[in-house]
């Protein structure tokens, strides 16, 4: 026979076959659970020459209906966020998400989501569907439901946090969040004041305290903050009179002796700092 | 026999092993969607290779014979590797299977037909030892064309297998395409 009748009858046949078992001959896989009666109607999914098209989706699944109905109407269990999910959508792209022919496992017909297809409310209100993946810790409860702020639609970490969205009661609650950052030594320890006093939100170093820069702490002068610094938390206010030996008159006896009358601020006289001054 | 049977059996079962081995590459780095495009390239090597045929038939007029049969061996297998590769050695559908199968045994029919070339020309050149114008540099192009010819009448045998196979697989090929046109998602 000659090689073209083999082509035209071949085609013929094939062709037949393909119109009579199309989920045989033609189609990539079995498709999911709910779809097997649809094996053998491809159209049903299928433009011609136009693929899979939205609108023949949701001829069986209304948008409005996903998580509260099935296709036959039939009242489903309480998923809140699926709903609001599949009702947030931007012009109902199924396939965006959805595909077929991967076997029964609906689980496996799914393509990675692009948040990209939501709409702009809902991509702002990114806790209505990610709820449950919140964690409960005080960082999380302080922040405000958009997690965008934060985190990429990637990946949850690596995240950048901004201080700057904490209401500003909230700000100042360094401790609520940072208490296993704080190094156990004893500047610490004695400190009552929020991080920020020393800190930068970015990083913890470099911090801006440095005792040398004000008053050198040694001999006699190695001693708790609060023999200084009296008022909890307020460290730019000192005063010298808490121990033996700077007693009031004492200080008043031996500045007046030396016919100093202005003797309140100690360290305008009494440099003990870095950059190697002392004046007793 | 065996120094002419071999390195073309060598040949069809190196495009096997090559076709198992670059799928499994392109799935290990993540890139098997390349497989996708490799079926068009791939129909275009094998499309290119029955410029043979073409020659033969003298729709192309210019060209040695002998360089258009190399280019369609050649462009034939490098055509069936991407194609197979392209299959991704995932049977779903009859039809494309059908054509992956189709292809792997006129690749190998390609093979024996390149065996008895071999084999002919190689009588031809004891025959014309025989007649004494083997070392006949300054042949006659027309003359040449007949020891070709004669090449040729001797393989109809083979022609006569070959060239249904070959219908079949065009026929699988041309649905296969189209049902992909058909169906698929192009937005």
């Amino acid at each position: 026979m000659k090689p073209l009748y083999v082509f035209l009858l071949c085609s013929i046949i094939l062709s037949a076959l393909a119109i009579a078992f199309p989920d045989l001959l033609l189609s990539p896989g079995p498709l999911l659970k709910g779809h097997e009666k649809l094996n053998t109607s491809c159209l049903s999914c299928h433009e011609p020459f136009g693929g899979t098209t939205t609108a023949r989706c949701i001829t069986c699944h209304k948008p409005d209906e996903i998580g509260i109905r099935n296709t036959v109407g039939d009242l489903l269990p309480k998923d809140t966020a699926r709903v609001i999910f599949h009702k947030g959508l931007a012009g109902y792209s199924c396939k965006e998400c959805h595909t077929d022919h991967k076997g029964a496992d609906a689980s496996k017909a799914i393509r990675t989501f692009r948040h990209a297809s939501l709409t702009t409310a809902l991509r702002k209100n990114c806790s209505a569907c990610h709820k449950d993946q919140i964690p409960d810790n005080p960082l999380h409860r302080y922040t405000k439901g958009n997690c965008s702020e934060c985190h990429t639609t990637k990946k949850w970490r690596p995240a950048a946090f901004d201080h700057k969205q904490l209401a500003v009661s909230d700000a100042g609650q360094c401790i609520s969040c940072h208490k296993t950052d704080r190094p156990n030594d004893n500047l610490h320890r004695q400190s009552d004041a929020n991080c920020a006093a020393c800190h930068g939100t970015n990083r913890w170093k470099p911090a801006t305290f440095n005792h040398d820069r004000y008053f050198r702490l040694e001999g006699d002068h190695r001693t708790s903050c609060r023999t200084c610094h009296t008022t909890p938390g307020e460290y730019k206010k000192y005063t010298c009179y808490n121990c033996h030996e700077h007693s009031p008159s004492n200080i008043t006896a031996e500045h007046r002796k030396e016919g100093i009358y202005r003797y309140d601020n100690c360290m305008k006289c009494h440099r003990n700092d870095s950059s190697g001054k002392r004046d007793d | 026999m065996i120094q002419r049977a071999l390195p073309l059996t060598l040949s069809w079962m190196l495009l096997i092993a090559a076709a198992i081995s670059l799928d499994y590459l392109l799935h290990r780095v993540d890139l098997p969607w390349i497989g996708r495009y490799l079926g068009v390239a791939g129909t275009a090597f094998v499309a290119s290779s029955f410029g043979y045929s073409a020659r033969k038939k003298k729709i192309v007029q210019k060209g040695s014979v002998r360089l258009f049969l190399r280019l369609h061996c050649n462009a034939g297998w490098i055509g069936t590797l991407m194609i197979v590769v392209h299959s991704g050695i995932h049977f779903n559908a009859l039809l494309p299977w059908m054509a992956t199968l189709f292809m792997m045994t006129v690749t190998a029919s390609g093979h024996i037909g390149q065996y008895l070339v071999r084999k002919l020309r190689e009588e031809v050149r004891i025959k014309k030892m025989e007649t004494g114008i083997e070392n006949d540099r300054n042949e006659d192009p027309e003359r040449e064309h007949y020891w070709d010819s004669v090449t040729l009448k001797a393989l109809e045998k083979w022609r006569a297998i070959h060239m249904p196979i070959v219908s079949v697989l065009l026929a699988l090929c041309l649905l296969h395409i189209l049902s992909v046109f058909f169906f698929l998602n192009w937005r």
